[in-house]
């Protein structure tokens, strides 16, 4: 009778078992590669964005662009040009290659934003109060009322760095002062290549939680900005620059993507005041 | 003893064994089965599957399908063309991406001396891959999704309607029809390339390759280099936690993914950045269009930076990929390629190096005297390597450690040759015993021939 017992035991068990191997046999494996699965978070991405409370531009260009890397040879440009600034007021510091100017008739300029800026252009452009002035364009994108930002152009487009900047300084409609640093020409150290997209550099920045939960993007431009410096030359690589806006405190913040890769460049913010 | 047979234990006693014995069938089905097995293997794999990888990722198969030479003509000469600044593949690539073909593909050249032709006619710009891709490789140039006709070779005419397709190795060419394209700024840049190196194309083995008439001071490059970590590797192509097994063998490490998904780390300490990732699968060897489309997929989940990384050869089951600098691939540890796949039926294997070209250095004047094609031909044909056995020769980059900064390297242009399957530079094969190589070579043919 035990025997019997035991034999029936067996027999439930492994019927069990069988209807288990089975049921797992004939149930398709949890397929998360599903080949919907990207297609469908590309085009999610930007309703996640927008339950995140992420406003974007208008238009965003899906199309990849082109860009080199550049060098620029690291030499003293402005120390040598204080002398013919007759215009101005100069002063070079050699410890942060910057130059200081005033100028010493008053600049008055119009009430007129258009015209006023046309008339610091006219200023800058001048040889006699800002050496290689014309080098220099202006980024609205930086500037505030009271600060007229420019920045370095080369032939391959604009370098957005620290030591390739114009700044004019303005308050009560004159001109008070500038500052200026200038990287040099730049040059090609390889071909030309293709870069990411404008709108693939924004999603990257929100895969890699660059973008914060209410914010603002007000603009993206391809740009140059330094990579390091090697041989006596610093390397610029191309970035796209994206403009964040906090939504609750109205702070921007410039952040640049690797244009080659689409990772974040570190320690590369510029908050720009309006 | 009184035998009694009972039909209720007979038949419980052999319902017991059935089940028993099915439980046990059951258990091995599952355990051997592949299609099981690969599927949960792929949810570690950034859930990108192949079909992804062709369909989402566009942009990238066109970065590593960008044509790698191209020629044109200065003062009567056929001359191979390079501008840095105006880079004429890429300019080739924006436009193709936009172009559509009209109407079907129809051959037009079939013959050698016909080919030769267009290869010497002043009134075409010619966009080379350094070895056959399939027409099926870009859908708008082809709308049968698996036409595996090859080809290596776009002429670009005079007029933005049509464009000719050849096949170095079956002198085949075909016309297609065309909208979208404008190929004025190409043209334009051909005419004014900065470099124009006069060139005769001559049939070796695989096809065409370019003779440098002249002896040509070619530049030396150098790089700041970096390597992403193993544990990078590990993550990406076996995920964060599926890892099942490790194991050490002569210094490498193997890390597993159940049974079925495999990669091979080199030691940390001898210096090398040699990769072998393999997964098991019984399938059969995909078609050419697929091999090339598959591989692309395989690229993209070793997460290697794909910059400068172009297709460079497909050898039967075999893909490979280098990257080009300044129009010239480079080759690692003398002679070896940036990623590799090969496909066989149980398995493909993808073998990679995880260095990083990361800075270029700006160039300081350095060059290396390149002897006329002709001469080192002719060279190799008196160490006993003659010219009927080569089957491709090029300008390579083969890179040289600078004394000056650890992860500073130097590229120094050199031939390289590739014959009886294996690429190696001039200096290598120099020093190679070459009838061993013709003797095996020998061997296979008679072998083949029983």
């Amino acid at each position: 009778m035990d025997h019997k017992r035991i034999e029936w035991l067996f027999f439930v068990v492994f019927f069990l078992i069988d209807i288990y191997l089975v049921i797992e046999i004939l149930r398709s494996p949890v397929n998360l590669s599903n080949a919907d699965t990207t297609t469908h978070s590309v085009a999610s991405i930007r309703n996640e964005m927008k339950s995140d409370n992420i406003d974007l531009p208008d238009k965003i260009s899906d199309a990849p662009d082109s860009g080199y890397y550049l060098a620029t040879k690291n030499r003293d440009y402005l120390s040598g040009k204080v002398s013919s600034l007759t215009n101005v007021n100069a002063r070079y510091s050699k410890s942060d290659n910057v130059l200081y100017g005033e100028p010493r008739q008053a600049v008055l300029l119009s009430k007129k934003s258009k015209e006023a800026l046309q008339q610091i252009k006219d200023f800058k452009n001048d040889p006699k109060n800002v050496p290689y002035g014309k080098e220099f364009k202006y980024e609205p994108d930086m500037s505030s009322e009271d600060n007229y930002v420019f920045v370095q152009n080369s032939d391959y487009g604009e370098i957005y760095a620290n030591s390739a900047q114009l700044n004019i300084n303005v308050k009560n409609n004159q001109i008070i002062n500038f500052t200026e640093t200038y990287m040099g020409q730049a040059s090609p150290v390889r071909e030309l290549q293709s870069t990411i997209s404008a709108w693939r550099a924004v999603r990257a920045m929100y895969t890699d939680r660059e973008l914060t939960n209410n914010s603002r993007v007000t603009q993206v431009k391809l740009g140059y900005s330094k990579l390091t410096e090697v041989r006596g030359s610093t390397i610029l690589l191309p970035t796209w620059l994206v403009w964040v806006e906090n939504k609750t405190t109205k702070n921007i913040t410039m952040k640049r993507v690797n244009a080659y890769t689409a990772q974040m460049l570190q320690s590369s913010t510029y908050n720009v005041e309006k | 003893m009184k035998f009694k047979f009972k039909f209720g234990e007979f038949f419980l006693g052999l319902a017991t064994l059935i089940v028993i014995v099915l439980s046990i069938v059951l258990w091995i089905f599952i355990m051997t089965s592949d299609q099981r097995f690969s599927n949960i293997g792929q949810q570690n794999q950034n859930n990108v599957t192949k079909e992804q990888s062709r369909n989402h990722s566009s942009k990238s198969l066109y970065d590593l399908y960008i044509p790698t030479t191209s020629y044109g003509f200065a003062n009567g000469n056929l001359c191979q063309l390079y501008d840095s600044k105006n880079n004429l593949t890429l300019e080739f690539t924006k436009e193709i991406k936009k172009t559509k073909a009209t109407n079907k593909i129809k051959k037009i050249v079939n013959t050698r001396a016909k080919y030769e032709e267009y290869l010497n006619n002043p009134n075409y710009v010619q966009l080379v891959y350094p070895d056959e891709i399939t027409f099926s490789l870009f859908n708008q140039l082809n709308n049968a999704a698996n036409d595996n006709r090859e080809f290596n070779r776009f002429f670009i005419s005079q007029s933005n309607h049509w464009i000719y397709l050849g096949n170095d190795q079956t002198n085949e060419i075909y016309q297609v029809k065309i909208t979208g394209a404008n190929f004025d700024k190409l043209r334009k840049y051909a005419r004014n390339a900065r470099s124009k190196y006069p060139v005769r194309l001559v049939r070796l083995k695989e096809g065409y390759s370019p003779f440098y008439t002249k002896a040509m001071n070619a530049r030396v490059y150098s790089y700041l280099t970096n390597h992403q970590s193993y544990s990078y590797f590990v993550s990406r192509l076996l995920g964060t936690s599926g890892v099942t097994s490790k194991t050490n063998k002569n210094g490498q490490t193997v890390y597993s993914l159940n049974y079925y998904t495999r990669l091979r780390v080199p030691d940390s300490n001898s210096g090398k950045h040699n990769y072998l990732y393999t997964h098991y699968e019984k399938h059969k060897i995909p078609n050419a269009t697929n091999r090339l489309l598959d591989s692309v997929y395989y690229v993209h989940q070793l997460g290697l930076t794909e910059q400068d990384l172009r297709f460079f050869d497909a050898d039967g089951a075999n893909v490979s990929y280098l990257n080009y600098i300044e129009g010239i691939p480079v080759f690692l540890n003398k002679q070896d390629l940036q990623v590799k796949t090969t496909f066989s039926t149980d398995s493909i294997n993808v073998a990679f190096n995880s260095v990083n070209f990361q800075i270029p250095i700006p160039f300081d004047g350095q060059t290396k005297q390149l002897r006329p094609t002709q001469d080192v031909v002719d060279d190799l044909a008196n160490h006993g390597l003659k010219q009927e056995n080569i089957q491709r020769i090029i300008v390579g980059f083969t890179e040289e450690k600078d004394s000056s900064h650890h992860s500073l390297i130097n590229l120094i242009p050199t031939y390289y040759i590739k014959a009886y399957d294996e690429w190696k530079s001039l200096g290598e094969w120099e020093k190679q015993d070459v009838s061993t190589y013709r003797e095996v070579a020998q061997l296979t043919v008679n072998e083949g021939g029983r």
